[in-house]
């Protein structure tokens, strides 16, 4: 920034002369104000300065309490821990051994940060669970599931692609005991279309076929509802946790 | 016109380095110093304490897992969390919208309305406003506090704390450019 000129007949305005015109002083002697105004008639830069910090000061004076900072609930810190320590199931084996899923060090959750751009690339990697001990899976989409109103369940979604097809690994925490049970299903975007993919166990995990000739990127939306036993295959109406895998 | 940051804090420069490099330290930093911003942008955008957590988690989730994507020689860390908090925001009314259509289509019971939501801009640039004023530290916080709120000249402000008039006047040119920089660096100057 070039020096200015406290002279308001020659260079620019006086920087600190424009911050108190910008909160609307009338400074200085009267020929001094008339020559600021003379100046800032013909001196467009002074004028654009003016006109910014006087813009910002009209906003500064229209604060109120309301906009004080508000700090988020404790909850939200625990909530980014756990998320960000969560895709633990798509651990490369022998990378990183991690006693838990939950585990929230923030050694984990640079481990959780790496494993994300490797599953991103496709990598395979060595299933742990139970359930696939023996199949080299690939994780292809993965996305948490987020309460929907009036429920406090979140859980997490996976697409894995085996050699005989994809498979959809959903995996609830803090549902209720059911009155009823819990089905898992595939919406559209639009939520217009849906495919019921099956019913969750009581260890509220499933894995489930995706549909062959069904696109993930055409139902990318997997949802979590109660079903009351009434025989009826509609959707209840009552879908407790849902999210959207990446496309 | 692109100006030069001069101001832009040499802490949360380094700080906006470290997140982009993945510094698992950078993160509960990051969280410490602008949770309340992202929180309060959200929380007056909708109204809703529940929706407003929930978006700050998505914000800093998304920011930390997007960290390649953050540039810190292009922007700010806080200018950025501001974009991604803005975003998040336009989603979650989108998804409501959305929501409502799968109410029709399948029936999930929510009876919340979208809000119309104008003053986006306003809102977000009196909370930047309001958390830099918090952040400039005295005496330029309580200088500028007498000469927007209690609308005092600047001799006055002088007289009253007992700082020479010069100082005054350099603290208030100072504190605006400071002011201003924030709404531009953050990106929510209209």
């Amino acid at each position: 920034m070039s020096p200015r000129d406290a002279s308001p007949y020659s260079g620019h305005l006086d920087p600190e002369l424009l911050g108190l015109l910008a909160i609307g002083e009338s400074p200085g002697t009267g020929d001094d104000f008339i020559g600021a105004q003379r100046h800032l008639e013909a001196c467009e830069v002074c004028r654009h300065d003016l006109e910014c910090l006087s813009s910002v000061a009209a906003t500064a004076r229209t604060i109120t309490a309301q906009d004080a900072l508000v700090s988020p609930p404790d909850s939200v810190w625990s909530g980014i821990s756990a998320e960000l320590a969560a895709p633990a199931p798509s651990l490369p084996a022998g990378v990183v051994a991690l006693s838990g899923r939950r585990r929230t060090s923030w050694v984990a959750v640079a481990a959780a940060a790496c494993i994300g751009i490797v599953v991103g690339s496709g990598v395979m990697y060595a299933a742990t669970s139970s359930q696939r001990a023996t199949v080299a899976q690939t994780v292809v989409a993965e996305a948490s599931l987020s309460p929907l109103p009036g429920s406090k369940a979140t859980g997490s979604v996976e697409v894995v692609s085996t050699s005989t097809g994809s498979q959809v690994v959903v995996d609830v925490s803090g549902l209720a005991a059911p009155d009823g049970f819990y089905e898992v299903w595939l919406l559209d975007a639009k939520g217009e279309k849906l495919i019921a993919l099956g019913v969750l166990d009581s260890t509220d995990k499933g894995t489930f076929a995706m549909p062959p000739g069904v696109a993930m990127s055409d139902y990318p939306v997997v949802d979590v509802s109660l079903e009351p036993s009434d025989g009826n295959p509609a959707h209840s109406h009552h879908s407790l946790v849902r999210g959207t895998l990446p496309a | 016109m692109p100006r030069p940051r001069t101001d832009v804090d040499p802490e949360v420069a380094a700080l906006g380095r470290s997140f982009a490099a993945g510094d698992p330290d950078a993160l509960p930093e990051a969280y410490r110093r602008w949770s309340a911003l992202v929180h309060t942008l959200a929380l007056r955008s909708t109204g809703n304490a529940e929706d407003a957590a929930d978006i700050t988690q998505q914000v800093f989730v998304a920011a930390w897992r997007g960290q390649a994507t953050f540039d810190p020689d292009l922007g700010t860390l806080p200018g950025w969390l501001v974009t991604i908090t803005r975003r998040r925001i336009a989603d979650r009314w989108e998804a409501r919208t959305r929501e409502l259509r799968v109410v029709e289509a399948v029936g999930t019971a929510d009876s919340r309305e979208p809000v119309a939501d104008g003053h986006d801009s306003d809102v977000a640039a009196r909370v930047l406003l309001a958390d830099e004023l918090a952040r400039l530290g005295d005496p330029q916080k309580r200088i500028m506090e007498l000469a927007f709120f209690q609308d005092l000249t600047h001799a006055q402000i002088a007289s009253l704390l007992s700082i020479p008039l010069g100082t005054v006047k350099s603290h208030i040119r100072r504190s605006l450019e400071r002011l201003r920089t924030r709404l531009e660096v953050d990106g929510v100057s209209a």
